[in-house]
C-alpha cells in the first residue's frame, strides 16, 4: 500500500485486515521501491497522486526492475477518473483500477484475486524451482553416467588394445611352437626306438618310422588307430610282442605325459630289448652254470676226502685205544696232534658240503623249543681241542638258564661252534675269545649270543664281506691257518634261516664281536618282529 | 661170538673198521662188492651186516633192497655206512629197512652203540676203551 496520506493507508489496512495477509505500508513511492528491493510481493496498491514522485512514475520504475515486471499493480485514485488517464495507468502496467473512496468489499475481492493469484503464481514458482531442481540433478547424473561410460570406453579400448596384444603374442608363440614342434617331429622321426603319441581317447596321433616298422600295418598308417599295447604313465611296463615275421620282441614301454597339438597326450616309447634279455639270458645260465660246476666240484671233493679222512681217524683212534699195543708218551702226545688235525679236517669236509648243499638246495633246518645255554655249552666244549691246541682260553659269561628259543638244535650247536672256532683261530695265543649271551637289549622276544675275539679290529671291507663264502681276513697263507672261510659263512645262512639276526662290530684296536639273535619260541606267531629282525641282515649282507 | 659183515671197498677203511670191530668181541667177514654181500649173506647168515652204500657193482641201495627181498636174509639188521651227501640218501635207506645210518668217519662209540643194540654183545668182557681220545669231539 502506497499512499502519502496516512488516513488511507489506515483505512486500507483495517478493510484488508480480516483477510490474513502480509500488509506493508510505503508513504511515498521511494519508500515503495525500497520494499521492493527487499522482498517480492503478491499486489501492489498504488495511490497515483503523490508529491515528488507519482504513482506512474513509481510503476514506470517498478517496472524497470525485471523481477517486478509482472508485478500486480492496482492503482488507487480520487483524483483522474477520465479514460486518458486510465490508458496510462494501464500502460504503466497496471492491472486495475479502482476510485476513492474505496468500496471495502471490491478492494477485498480485487486484492484477494491476486493475492491468490500471487500464491498459485508462487506455488507454480516452487514446482518449476523442485522440476528445475530434479532436471539439473538429473543432468547432474547424467553427467556422471557419461563420465563413468567415458571411463569404461576408455577401459575397453585399453582392453581391446591389450587383447590385440595378446593375439599378436599367440600368434607369434604359436609360431614359434610350430617351429619346436617341427623339429620335435623330427626328433622322433628320425629316433631309432618307437616312438608313438597317443591322445586321452587312446588314438595314436603321431607314429615314428621306427613305429610303423615295429607295429605297423604292411602298407597302412598307424595314426587314427587304437593304441592296444598296455601302457602306464610314469611306469616302465615290459610287454612281449608277438610277431609272425621276425619272431616275438620283448618291448620296454615308457609313457610320459606330452602335449600334442595343444591337447594333452602321452608319448610312448617302446624300446626293443629283446636282445638285451637275450644277451642277460645268456649270462645269467653262463653264471648258474658256473655255479653248478663250482657245487658239483666242492660237493664231489668233499665226498671223497671222507673215506680217506675216516679210515685216517679209525688207525689213529685204534693206535690211541691201544688196540695195537702200548704206546710210549711221546708216541701218544704226536698221535694227539695227528687226531686233531684229523679233526679240523673233518670239520672243513662237513663246512664244504654243507654250504654246497644249503646254498644250492636251502638248508635243512627243523625248529623246536631249545635251551639255548645247553646248546651254547656243547659248542664250546666240541671246541676244546681247537682252543686247547691254540691255547686260547674261551670264557663263558651269561644266565645259566634262558627261555627257549625256536631253533634247530644242531643246527644252534652248529652257529655257536663255528663262531667260536673262527674267533679262536684268529686269536693270538695266549689270549681269551668270550662268548656271552642274554635277552636281546634292543628286542626282548629275541636271545642274543655273542662271541668276541682278540684279532685286529676287522676292516671295513672284511666286515662287509666276513660272511661271505670262503672270505679269508687278512692273508690266510701269511697268518698261518684260518679255515675254509666258511664257518662265518653257514653261520650267517642258518640264523638267517632260523628267524634271527647276525652282525659284526669292532673295537679298536683289537677285537671283533660276532652277534647273532634268535627268536624266543613262545614268540613264535610275531612276524613284524621277525620282520625287523631280518630287516637287520639286509644291512650287513 | 657174533658175526658181522662188512661191505666196503676200500680196503684200508675196511681193515681200520675190522681192527675196531674185532676188539670189540666180534668175529668179522668181508665183502667188497655188493654181489658177494648178497651171495654170502644168503649162504651164511651173518647176525648183522654193516653196509657201505658207495660201493662199486651195483647201488648199495639195491643191494640192501636185494638182502630185504630175501626171506633168508631178511631179518638180518642192516647199518648203512656212507661218505657221500647224507641227507640225499638216509631217508630212502630207513624205507628201505636199515635200522641205523652213519656218516664217514663214524664214531666209535655210537656205532658201537648201534652193534650192540642190534647184534647183542661181542665176545664178553672185552669191551671198547677209549683212552685219550675223545670221538664225541668230532664235528658234523
Amino acid at each position: 500500500m502506497v499512499d502519502d496520506n496516512p488516513p488511507n493507508v489506515l483505512a486500507m489496512l483495517a478493510i484488508l485486515e480480516g483477510l490474513g495477509l502480509n500488509l506493508v505500508t510505503a508513504s511515498s513511492g521511494r519508500e515503495a521501491l525500497r520494499h521492493l528491493l527487499e522482498k517480492d510481493f503478491a499486489v501492489i496498491l498504488l495511490d497515483a497522486q503523490m508529491p515528488d514522485m507519482d504513482g506512474f512514475e513509481t510503476a514506470a520504475m517498478i517496472r524497470q526492475r525485471e523481477r517486478n515486471l509482472n508485478t500486480p499493480i492496482i492503482f488507487v485514485t480520487a483524483a483522474f477518473p477520465d479514460a486518458e488517464h486510465s490508458v496510462r495507468a494501464y500502460a504503466m502496467g497496471a492491472v486495475d483500477y479502482i476510485f476513492k473512496p474505496v468500496s471495502p468489499e471490491i478492494l477485498r475481492a480485487k486484492v484477494s484475486v491476486f493475492v491468490e493469484l500471487h500464491r498459485k503464481t508462487e506455488q507454480l514458482h516452487q514446482l518449476t524451482k523442485t522440476q528445475a531442481r530434479l532436471l539439473e540433478e538429473a543432468a547432474e547424473r547424467q553427467a556422471e553416467l557419461e563420465h563413468v561410460n567415458g571411463k569404461l570406453k576408455q577401459a575397453h579400448l585399453e582392453l581391446k588394445a591389450l587383447n590385440e596384444g595378446l593375439e599378436d603374442k599367440v600368434h607369434q608363440r604359436t609360431a614359434a611352437l610350430q617351429v619346436s614342434e617341427a623339429n620335435y617331429r623330427t626328433l622322433l622321426d628320425t629316433n631309432i626306438h618307437a616312438v608313438v603319441v597317443v591322445d586321452s581317447d587312446n588314438t595314436v596321433r603321431y607314429a615314428n618310422k621306427a613305429a610303423h616298422e615295429l607295429l605297423g600295418p604292411e602298407n597302412g598308417k598307424l595314426a587314427g588307430t587304437a593304441f592296444d599295447l598296455p601302457s602306464s604313465p610314469d611306469k616302465i611296463v615290459e610287454y612281449t610282442l608277438g610277431r609272425s615275421s621276425s619272431g616275438d620282441r620283448i618291448l620296454e614301454i615308457r609313457t610320459e605325459s606330452t602335449t600334442w597339438q595343444e591337447a594333452p597326450a602321452h608319448r610312448v616309447s617302446l624300446i626293443d630289448i629283446t636282445e638285451r634279455r637275450v644277451a642277460e639270458e645268456l649270462i645269467r645260465r653262463a653264471q648258474e652254470e658256473e655255479l653248478r660246476l663250482r657245487n658239483r666240484f666242492l660237493s664231489h671233493a668233499s665226498h671223497e676226502l671222507r673215506t680217506p679222512v675216516a679210515t685216517a681217524y679209525q688207525f689213529v683212534t685204534i693206535l690211541l685205544d691201544g688196540l695195537a699195543g702200548e704206546l710210549s708218551p711221546a708216541q701218544r702226545e704226536y698221535l694227539q696232534i695227528v687226531f686233531r688235525n684229523i679233526e679240523e679236517l673233518v670239520s672243513m669236509v662237513d663246512d664244504l658240503m654243507d654250504a654246497t648243499r644249503g646254498d644250492a638246495e636251502g638248508w635243512d633246518i627243523h625248529p623246536e623249543p631249545v635251551d639255548i645255554v645247553l646248546a651254547i655249552k656243547h659248542a664250546q666244549q666240541r671246541t676244546e681241542n681247537l682252543s686247547q691246541a691254540r691255547h686260547v682260553k674261551v670264557t663263558m659269561a651269561g644266565p645259566d638258564s634262558l627261555p627257549d628259543v625256536l631253533a634247530d638244535p644242531t643246527r644252534v650247536r652248529q652257529v655257536v661252534s663255528n663262531l667260536i672256532a673262527h674267533a679262536v683261530q684268529h686269536t693270538p695265543e695266549g689270549e681269551a675269545v668270550q662268548v656271552w649271551w642274554g635277552v636281546h637289549a634292543e628286542n626282548p622276544a629275541y636271545v642274543c649270543v655273542s662271541v668276541t675275539d682278540r684279532a685286529e679290529s676287522l676292516g671295513k671291507y672284511d666286515r662287509l664281506h666276513v660272511f661271505d663264502k670262503m672270505h679269508q681276513v687278512g692273508d690266510a697263507i701269511d697268518d698261518g691257518r684260518k679255515g675254509l672261510g666258511m664257518g662265518l659263512h653257514i653261520a650267517k645262512a642258518l640264523v638267517c634261516g632260523q628267524n634271527g639276526r647276525i652282525w659284526t662290530e669292532s673295537a679298536a684296536p683289537r677285537g671283533n664281536t660276532f652277534s647273532f639273535t634268535l627268536p624266543l619260541s613262545s614268540q613264535s606267531g610275531s612276524p613284524a618282529a621277525y620282520a625287523k629282525e631280518k630287516q637287520g641282515n639286509e644291512k650287513i649282507s | 661170538m657174533k658175526r658181522i659183515l662188512i661191505v666196503e671197498d676200500d680196503p684200508d677203511f675196511l681193515l681200520g673198521l675190522s681192527v675196531r670191530l674185532r676188539a670189540a668181541g666180534y668175529s668179522i667177514l668181508v665183502a667188497g662188492h655188493g654181489a658177494a654181500a648178497v651171495n654170502f649173506a644168503g649162504s651164511k647168515p651173518p647176525d648183522l651186516i654193516l653196509l657201505d652204500i658207495g660201493i662199486p657193482g651195483g647201488n648199495g641201495l639195491i643191494v640192501l633192497d636185494l638182502l630185504k627181498a630175501d626171506p633168508k636174509t631178511a631179518s638180518i639188521p642192516v647199518i648203512v655206512l656212507t661218505g657221500r651227501d647224507p641227507a640225499a640218501v638216509k631217508e630212502k635207506t630207513f624205507e628201505l629197512g636199515a635200522v641205523a645210518f652213519f656218516q664217514k668217519p663214524v664214531d666209535n662209540d655210537e656205532l658201537l652203540k648201534a652193534i650192540r643194540k642190534h647184534a647183542g654183545e661181542g665176545r664178553a668182557g672185552n669191551k671198547c676203551v677209549n683212552e685219550g681220545a675223545n670221538p664225541s669231539s668230532v664235528s658234523g
